[in-house]
Formats: structure tokens, sequence, C-alpha cells
């Protein structure tokens, strides 16, 4: 076991991800994360990896797709409007098949928006992060040791299945700064991929990285294997946290930084003896229906809490399917909930303070 | 009229040293501290202007600190930080030679002031300055940015939360090889209130950890 050492949650993202075997990142600056292209400029030199500032968020995912579809382990991060910028890219590598991983530490929007901390790409990440019949895998941290872990992980996921993962932080996760215990370094072979562009030498058939089928059955047939494969990932891959559920009334779901400030909601609601609870995903594709829809026979309400204006609300809905009622709070345009807030609504519910 | 320029790696603990030194500076006459850090966006001394300035302190901040700009744009104000016209200045300056391109402009000033000082501060567990090659590599990255050559380094080990006697005692070493390679003073080891290090073998100065806490 290595030395703690004190990070902020990019810095963490970028070490973890060199330890992963990640000798490709291919970025562009935006604020508040761009401590992960820093990190890696300052890294990528000495370890004989690459470091490319590309000349736009277009161009960076596009170097991904070609790195990841010579097996090499690529990665490439952002915020929120940079995102925007890469969903092409990114519907282009689910339909290449090609694995990668992508961070984005949100900032307020729409638009422009602003650099303060939110969560309102949800709906991006977990719906639409590209044209297409497609979903990549989205991860959502509430550390800095959790986005270490879950980046060192995320490339064995891609990998696994092909596809990219997205990392959603927010603002807060990628500055703040905490203990971090680092995963041990790995060596990675591009020859482990049978699938990869990577020089046949004339000993087998030549691979192709493509996301074009001229023939429609053929492309409904690839479409479909990959659905497969999708719904192996629903299977076996969902993952959450539980906070004193076990005895809860109220359940809240809140990802990422949003479920620290629920933690303190909870204990607090608990003092006044209201018995509130969490559940945390952290994969928000494949998303945690089944523990939702377990809790919703026993509980009496859900508090969806967000950075954003109600995106994952929608998921809880449909998870606990009409059985209990599911109520929203949220700020948004770069504005954190308190903990103080999230009790005031807890308190709404439970009709007032128990006694 | 004295001037404490305050530099290093980001997140290294420049903006507690900051602060803490304007309010050991209060029985000495006027304070200002000018929040120079134009490169991070949240974690800075814009974030505790309000209770400063109750305690008397002057704060100076670029323009569009702690907004939803990206913008960083300095006022001509910054030139007082050698106008004489405070009696204490402290200059918290932004992380890595990024941050201290800012400080170029001031530099002449400043060393044309008489006496001023510019502190390195250093936190020997955080992975980009964990060894004396790295450092002493930002410090001449620094150094060169800023204009203004280094007067001495400050020690700022820390694991955050986590931090005990051993976190500090055990960054003693480095903090001397630093001291011996670059051939500057090591000013004092900070450490927050409450760890106690009594075999401590450089100069101790207890801080007051100010943090912006969202949970």
């Amino acid at each position: 076991m290595s030395e703690k050492v004190l990070m902020k949650g990019n810095e963490a993202v970028a070490e973890s991800a060199i330890r992963a075997g990640c000798r490709h990142f291919f970025g562009y600056p935006i604020t508040p994360q761009t401590e992960v292209a820093a990190y890696f400029a300052k890294r990528m030199p000495k370890i004989g990896g690459t470091y490319l500032q590309a000349e736009s968020e277009i161009a960076a995912i596009n170097m991904v797709l070609g790195a990841g579809g010579s097996g090499a382990r690529a990665m490439t991060s952002s915020s929120s409007p940079g995102i925007s910028l890469k969903t092409e890219g990114i519907s282009y590598i689910c339909g290449s098949d090609v694995p990668c991983v992508i961070m984005n530490i949100e900032r307020g929007g729409p638009g422009l928006g602003g650099i303060q901390p939110s969560q309102s790409d949800y709906f991006q990440a977990t719906k639409a992060p590209g044209h297409g019949d497609l979903h990549v895998i989205v991860l959502a941290p509430s550390g800095v040791q959790e986005m270490a872990d879950i980046t060192y992980n995320a490339f064995d996921l891609a990998e696994k299945y092909r596809m990219p993962c997205l990392i959603l932080g927010d603002g807060i996760l990628g500055q703040m700064m905490e203990p971090v215990e680092l995963p041990e370094p790995k060596e990675i072979s591009a020859e482990d991929k049978p699938w990869a562009a990577c020089g046949h030498e004339n000993k087998r058939e030549h691979n192709i990285i493509n996301s074009l089928y001229l023939d429609p059955a053929e492309l409904e047939q690839k479409v479909r294997a990959r659905y497969e494969r999708y719904a192996e990932i629903e299977k076996n891959e969902v993952r959450f946290e539980e906070y004193k559920t076990d005895d809860a009334d109220i359940i809240i779901t809140a990802f990422g930084a949003t479920s620290r400030v629920a933690k303190s909601a909870i204990n607090t609601a608990r003092e006044m003896g209201i018995k509130a609870g969490l559940v945390r995903p952290i994969t928000l594709w494949p998303f945690p229906k089944e523990i939702l829809a377990k809790l919703a026979d026993r509980v009496k309400a859900f508090l969806s809490v967000e950075m954003n204006m109600g995106q994952m609300v929608d998921d809880v809905k449909l998870a606990v399917n009409g059985k209990k009622p599911v109520y929203f709070f949220g700020r948004t345009g770069g504005i954190v909930p308190t903990a103080e807030e999230i009790v005031a609504e807890l308190e709404k519910i439970n009709g007032g303070a128990a006694k | 009229m004295s001037i404490y320029v305050i530099s290093g790696h980001y997140g290294s603990g420049k903006t507690n040293i900051a602060i803490n030194l304007a309010y050991e500076l209060l029985n000495k006459g006027t304070v200002a501290i000018f929040d120079l850090d134009v490169v991070n966006p949240y974690f800075r001394t814009a974030d505790f202007t309000d209770r400063m300035r109750s305690d008397g302190i002057s704060v100076i901040a670029p323009v569009f600190a702690n907004t939803n700009l990206d913008t960083p744009a300095l006022t001509g104000e910054f030139a007082n930080i050698y106008s004489g016209v405070y009696d204490n200045v402290i200059v918290d300056v932004g992380g890595d030679d990024s941050g201290a391109f800012a400080l170029g402009q001031y530099a002449e000033g400043i060393a044309n002031s008489g006496d001023w000082n510019h502190w390195y501060v250093v936190n020997f567990l955080r992975t980009l300055t964990l060894t004396i090659t790295d450092n002493i590599e930002l410090m001449r990255d620094i150094e060169n940015a800023g204009k203004l050559p280094f007067t001495g380094i400050v020690n700022n080990t820390n694991l955050g939360a986590e931090t005990t006697p051993e976190t500090v005692l055990r960054s003693e070493e480095t903090a001397k090889e630093l001291s011996r390679v670059s051939n500057l003073p090591l000013l004092f080891t900070s450490v927050a209130e409450g760890i106690s290090v009594g075999n401590a073998t450089t100069p101790i100065k207890r801080i007051r950890i100010a943090t912006k806490r969202y949970w």
C-alpha cells in the first residue's frame, strides 16, 4: 500500500488514469477541469506518454477514437460545454465499439453557463451522450478517493464491454482536496485486444474501426448485438451506496457531491426524529432500479436532491413506478444545495418534525 | 512597509498561510491581502473576504473572483501592493508558474520597495512536489514567470483532515534538504492547531485552517 497523498479530485483522476496504463490524453482546457490536462501535461512527457492539447474538443475526442481504436488506453476530459462538443465523437466511438474514458467535471449551464459546480448534464450523460441507439457507462464518484478508484477501474470496464466509460463529476469534486491512497501502477499491452487496429504484419486479417454500415440489416444486427451487451451491463455492473436505509421512512436519492450534503442533512433530520436514509447511485447508467423498487415497498416517500432542475428524479420515478410519492429538491446555476434546505424539505414531506 | 509574496504549487496551502500571516501582522499596523490568484476558480482567499474585512484586514481580489465569469481581471488597485498605502502587504499568488505570471507585472515595484519577502510554500505530500527535484524545478519555473526570486521556504506538509504528528515530523528532513539544495532558509513548518509536534526539529508555526465547506 502506498503512502497517502493530498490531491485535488482532478489530479487524482489524472494520476489514477496513468496508473491504469493510460498513456494517451487528448484535451482542451476548460474550467473547472483544467487541472486534469495540466497534470497530464506535466506527467506524460516524463513517462513516455502523450499529452496533446488539441485545437478543439471535437478534435480531442476524435483523437481518442483513433488511439482507442489502435488498442491504447486513451482518455479525454472536459466540462459541460466541452462535452457537448464531444458528443458527435462519442457517438462514433460507440458505433465503432472502441473503449475509452471520458470525464465531465460539470459546471452551470445551459450554454456557456458558468464555472461553478452543477449536475445538470445528467440527462446528457445517461440518455443522449451522442446520437443513435447507444449507451455509455456513467460513473458518479462522490470524493477524491472514489475519483481515483473509479478512474482506475473505468479503463477495465470500458475494455470489457468495448465502449466509453463516462465519469460524471462536478466542479466541487474536481477542485476539492482530500487524502487519497493511489492504486498500484500497471502495464497494459495493445496486443491483448484482437479487434484493435494496431498493425497486422500480414499475419492476420486486418481490423477495421468503423461506424458506417451500408446495409441496414447489418446495422440493425450490430446495434442489437450491442444492446445484448448493454443488458449484460445492466445485470452485472450496477453499483450504489446505501446510507442509513435500514429503518428509513424517507429515502433521499443523490449522487456525487450532492450526496455528501444529503448525508449531513440525514444526520440532522434523524436528530429531529425524521428517519431519513440515502441511496447514492455510483453507476448512473446502469441505474440502480432494483434497490429503489425494493425500498418502495417499505418506505413512505422518496426525495431526489440534485444540482439541477430535476433530472435523475425521472429515473427514480420510473424505478419507484408509482408505488410511493417521489419529491424533488434542487439548486442550479452553480448553487450547491445546503443541508438546511434539504432538512426543510424532509420536514415538509414528513408533515413537520416528529415529536 | 513590509511585503510578503506567497507562491508555490497549487494546493500547497498558500491561501491558508496568507490568511494566518494577515492576522499575525494585525498588531504591526495596517494589513492588506491581495488575492492575485487568476488560476483557481473555487477555493481561494476571496472566500473569506467578509470575515477578514470585519476583522480590519483590507482584501483586494480580482474583479470577478467567485463569480460565474472566468475572467482574470486585476484592477488598478493592485498597484497599491508597493505604493506604501498599507504597512503590511500580503500577496497570495496563484499556483505554479501559470499563476505566477500575474505577479510579473508587479515584481519590479516589489523588488524596489525595500522590505520584501517571497515565500515558497510546499506540501511534500502533493504528487507533483514529492521530491527535491520536483520542487527545485517548480521554484525555477515560478521565479522565471513571476520575475521575483524566492527568499525563504515554508513547509506546509499536511494530509488535510487526516494530518497526524508523523505526517509533519516525517516531512522535516525533506524540508531541510530542500533548504540546503536551494540555498534558501527554511522559515518555519506550519502545523494546524491541535496537532502535537513536541519533538519537531524545525521552527514550528501554528496555523488555523480556513476552509470552505459545502457539507
